[in-house]
Formats: structure tokens, C-alpha cells, sequence
């Protein structure tokens, strides 16, 4: 039978979080449009000249003490998912919740710290180095399929995290997946070449890169500089289409997971023929995962098309679609983390006894173990608040970066003002989408 | 500058006077009826047959301190859990088990059987007002 600790018997699917209750909801979708009138208000005019580069500081010793670290990172999670004999284990929770949540948060206070500690380019660079030959690229990714390889990845991770059944969770398959994708990674590159590849394709380097906007440090090549608070999502603007829809399941994916567990989509989906056994409810639920961005994609692309035909400009709908995507950066992490919060709680209150034992051999690593922490949870009130808080703040800043970008994006000052309005609007649906989400009533899964 | 300056306290004292309006009460009701410890219990009955719940709710419903008993039954051998509070119950064929506890923590709870691993009820705590 299972050794596996109860409370990750589920693959991370319990939930400790009650949904907020209703007038929390009406407050703070309230708050969301009330709010996105004050901001538009008070900088309907402004306009911030450019700001000059500040100057990069060199991030000296910590580059190779952060590649080194990357790579035993790695290693240390493979060698204790391939040895496991468990059903969960130090790589599952390391992997889904510390560095998908936990270290994601982090990159979005303290910059991308990925790029320094990128195990996948440091394992390439030594390669190189042993062959004496350089990754330039046999071939080229052609420039309209950049970013899908990322965005193919990006569908597959999540798939793996919420509709595998366990697979994703099962420390041995991780491993087995990690080490597949670590030994393409280093495989595409040699074929497409490190940069082009790692920049396009790869996509730790995309999302990490992407999330990274929002903080105040900007860290690239190893290299550090200082900028005001989501200024990042200014500094270019999105190419093409699969980019744009990345972006788009960066909101969609966490949306998607908070909707299939309430008793609204339960009740409607439960309609569906096959729906209720288990190959049916992860079938279709993997329909409605690939389907959840494009509906956004739809919301999105219309409201877009409003601002063009108020503003009357002559930018086609699909150019401006693709120079205000990363607006919904901040609204996509402020809602992941509020969705996710409790669970990072929950998770790293128990982590230490994966930690300091991290291939199963009852180990206590330096006596700082605590294996019976009791079981806690995040006061409801704690988590409500902060989750309204994060929506509210993650709903402002993006719609003062529209903002931002629409001064750019129309020289006319009448135009920008004008085409506000559609985003605004756009901001708001996608705020209180989210708020309705976390208020609305659990299922309990029949599956 | 002083404008909007305005524009923000505004919106924000509209926003707080908006939370304290749709905020509930907390005073709590004293009414001349049954007294707290009273009204505090609260049980639910719940029967499985196959590892499937065929009587009873399948979210229970209660207030943060309440104390709950649930009782179950089921037609095979199996094992009840609750999450969080971390409570096992044993169920014997055709035979009604008891579990007790005090829902003193707030939040969502699920409960699961052993046979099948799979989610059958959930505990839903609502904290004090």
C-alpha cells in the first residue's frame, strides 16, 4: 500500500480555501472598476519620457556559484525522483509547487533570476565546451513558429499537472520527464542553436522571462539594474501569435483550473455524455484546457477591436492585440497567486521533511527536520483578504500599463483616450472573471 | 497635484465606507432562544454502497466551533478520512460508525474513502463572523 502522506494523495488537488463569500465578491469587483476610473483619471495625460537605461552592475561571483547551483539542483532532483519509491516525493513537491509557485513568485519580486541559474544553458555550455563546438544552429526556427514550441511545452506542463491522474506527481515519471526534456532541450539547441532556441522554444527560459517584467531588478547576462516596478512590461512588445497566447494561458490555465472544480462547471459539464467516468472527465477536461485560452483569446481580440474602431486609427486589430498583450502579465500572476496561496502555505509548512530527507533514507539532515509539524492552515479570513488584495492591486497596475501603452501606441491624444476605454472594460471582465471563480461554490469530484 | 490627491482619497473613503456597509454584522444575534452550546452540535449522516455516497449531503455545511458527528455506513469494509483534521474512521460492513470533532479550524475539508482514493464529501467551515 501507499506511504504516500495523506494530504498529497490527491496531486495537489485539495483545497483548504473556502470560496469567498458573496459581498467580499461585490466589494471587490466594485473596488476593480472604481478604481481603473481613478487611475485612468489621474494619469489620463501623463506622459513619461523614455527613461535612460540606469547602469548595469556586473552580478560578479554569484553567475557561477548560480549555474553550478542550477545544475545540482537538477541533478539532486533527478537522482532522488529516479530512486523513489514512492508515490510522491521530494522532486513532486520541489518541483510543482516550490519552483512552479514559490520560485515564480519570487522572480516576480526579485527579477529573473532563472537566467542566471538556467540549469538547461549551463549543461549546453559545458557540452560545448567538451566538443569544442559551439551551438550557433545548423538551421533556423523559422520567425512564425517562434514561441509555439514554448507555448506546446506550456500546454503540456499543465496538463501534466492537472489532468494526468497522478502521473505528473509519481516522483519516478517526473524524473523520467525531466530528464527527456533536458536531454531535447540540449538536443534542439544543438539544431536550432543555444540562443535562438533557449529564447523561443524553451519554456522555463519564456515564462520566467515573461513573470520577470513585473519586478523592480532587472537581471539579464549577468548583469543587474534597477527600474521602477513593472516598467519591464514596457520594454518590448510581443511579436506574433503564439506569444500572444501565451500570455493569454498564463491567466487561462490558472482560470481554467479554479473553474473545474466548482459546482457551477460540475453541474453543466456533468451534462456532457461521458463526462462522469474517468476517462471521459480528464478528456474532456483537456478540451476545455486548450479551448480556455482561445475564449480568452476571443474576449480579448474583440475588446481590442472596440478601442480600434472608438480610437480610428488605422493599426490593424491583430498589431494592437499583440502591442498590449503583456498588460495582462500582471493580472495573470496576481490572480495565480491568489489562486495558489494557500496551497504554497500548506506545502511549505511540511517541505522540510522532504528537504532534509531528500531521497526517502529517513535521513534528518542537520537536525532541522520537524516530521510531525501538525497540519495548519492559512486563517479563511487571511487568505480571503489577501486574495482580494492581490486581484485588485495585479487589476490597477494593469490597467496603468495599458495605459502606459496606449500613450505609445496613439500619438494622438484624443485617440488615447478614447481607446482606454475598450481595455478598461476588458481589464474589468477579466478581474471579476477571476473574483467570481474564487467565489464560487467547490464540487466535490465524482470521478 | 492637489487634484488628485482628491480624485484618491474619494475613491478611497468610498471604498471604505462600501466594505463596512457590505460587511455582515459580527455582532452575534442574542436571542433569548437555545443557548450557544445548544445550537453548536451538529450531525450528519452519510451511507455509501459500491464507494459511492447514496444518502446524505455531499458538502457539510458549518460554523467554525461547531461540533460535528458524522456518522457513516457503508455495505463493505472501508476507511473514512478527513482531511486537515486529519480523522480516520474504520467502517465495518453494514455497520454505522461514529466520528466526532470539534471544526475548530475554518476552511474546506475533504473527505475521502480509502477503497477507491477518491474525494466522496467535503467539510465546509465557515469562520466566525
Amino acid at each position: 500500500m501507499t506511504l504516500a502522506p495523506a494530504f498529497l494523495a490527491h496531486a495537489f488537488g485539495q483545497t483548504y480555501t473556502l470560496p469567498i463569500p458573496l459581498w467580499l465578491f461585490l466589494f471587490a469587483a466594485a473596488a476593480a472598476v472604481l478604481l481603473s476610473f481613478v487611475v485612468v483619471s489621474i494619469f489620463v495625460d501623463d506622459r513619461v519620457p523614455a527613461s535612460a537605461m540606469p547602469p548595469q552592475k556586473s552580478l560578479g561571483m554569484l553567475v557561477p556559484i548560480g549555474k553550478v547551483l542550477g545544475v545540482v539542483l537538477l541533478w539532486l532532483a533527478l537522482v532522488s525522483g529516479w530512486t523513489s519509491q514512492f508515490r510522491t516525493g521530494f522532486i513532486t513537491v520541489s518541483f510543482w509547487i516550490i519552483f512552479m509557485l514559490g520560485f515564480t513568485y519570487l522572480t516576480a519580486f526579485v527579477g529573473n533570476i532563472w537566467d542566471v541559474l538556467n540549469p538547461f544553458r549551463t549543461l549546453i555550455e559545458w557540452i560545448e565546451k567538451l566538443l569544442g563546438y559551439q551551438f550557433k544552429g545548423e538551421f533556423s526556427l523559422p520567425s512564425k513558429l517562434s514561441y509555439l514550441p514554448a507555448l506546446l511545452i506550456y500546454f503540456g506542463l499543465i496538463w501534466l499537472e492537472l489532468l494526468s491522474d497522478g502521473f505528473g506527481v509519481n516522483p519516478n515519471n517526473l524524473a523520467l520527464l525531466l530528464t527527456v526534456y533536458t536531454v531535447l532541450t540540449v538536443a534542439t539547441s544543438a539544431i536550432f542553436g543555444k540562443e535562438q532556441w533557449l529564447k523561443n522554444g524553451e519554456f522555463f527560459t519564456q515564462f520566467f522571462r515573461l513573470v520577470s517584467k513585473v519586478s523592480p531588478i532587472r537581471i539579464a547576462d549577468g548583469k543587474y539594474s534597477f527600474r521602477k516596478p513593472f516598467s519591464g512590461l514596457l520594454e518590448e512588445e510581443p511579436v506574433n501569435l503564439w506569444l500572444l497566447l501565451f500570455v493569454l494561458f498564463m491567466l487561462a490555465s490558472t482560470g481554467f483550473d479554479g473553474l473545474k472544480e466548482t459546482l457551477v462547471f460540475h453541474n453543466f459539464a456533468a451534462h456532457i455524455p461521458g463526462f462522469l467516468t474517468n476517462r471521459g472527465y480528464y478528456l474532456h477536461l483537456t478540451v476545455w484546457m486548450l479551448l480556455a485560452p482561445l475564449v480568452l483569446l476571443g474576449i480579448y481580440v474583440f475588446f481590442v477591436w472596440l478601442m480600434k474602431v472608438l480610437s480610428g486609427t488605422t493599426q490593424r486589430t491583430f498589431d494592437l492585440a499583440c502591442r498590449f498583450a503583456f498588460s495582462l502579465i500582471p493580472i495573470a500572476i496576481a490572480y495565480n497567486m491568489a489562486h495558489y496561496l494557500s496551497l504554497l502555505y500548506n506545502q511549505l509548512l511540511t517541505y522540510n521533511k522532504f528537504l532534509f530527507d531528500p531521497f526517502d533514507q529517513g535521513w534528518n539532515l542537520f537536525g532541522l527536520a520537524h516530521p510531525n509539524v501538525p497540519f495548519n492552515q492559512m486563517n479563511v479570513k487571511v487568505v480571503w483578504y489577501s486574495q482580494i488584495f492581490l486581484i485588485i492591486v495585479g487589476h490597477i497596475v494593469a490597467v496603468y500599463i495599458a495605459h502606459r501603452m496606449a500613450l505609445r501606441a496613439f500619438p494622438d491624444k484624443v485617440q488615447a483616450r478614447r481607446s482606454q476605454y475598450p481595455l478598461l472594460a476588458l481589464m474589468v471582465v477579466y478581474t471579476v472573471g477571476s473574483l467570481w471563480i474564487i467565489g464560487q461554490a467547490m464540487s466535490v469530484a465524482s470521478r | 497635484m492637489k487634484k488628485k490627491l482628491l480624485i484618491v482619497a474619494g475613491a478611497l473613503m468610498v471604498l471604505i465606507a462600501l466594505f463596512f456597509y457590505l460587511k455582515p454584522q459580527s455582532t452575534p444575534k442574542t436571542s433569548s432562544q437555545s443557548p450557544a452550546a445548544q445550537s453548536n452540535q451538529k450531525t450528519f449522516t452519510l451511507e455509501f454502497d459500491e464507494g459511492v455516497l447514496v444518502i446524505g449531503d455531499k458538502t457539510l455545511k458549518v460554523d467554525q466551533g461547531t461540533k460535528v458527528t458524522i456518522k457513516a455506513t457503508s455495505d463493505k469494509a472501508d476507511e473514512l478520512h478527513l482531511h486537515g483534521y486529519d480523522k480516520e474512521l474504520e467502517l465495518e460492513p453494514a455497520t454505522q460508525g461514529t466520528m466526532t470533532l470539534t471544526a475548530d479550524k475554518a476552511g474546506r475539508f475533504t473527505i475521502e474513502l480509502h477503497s477507491t482514493d477518491t474525494e466522496v464529501a467535503a467539510l465546509e467551515v465557515q469562520p466566525k463572523p
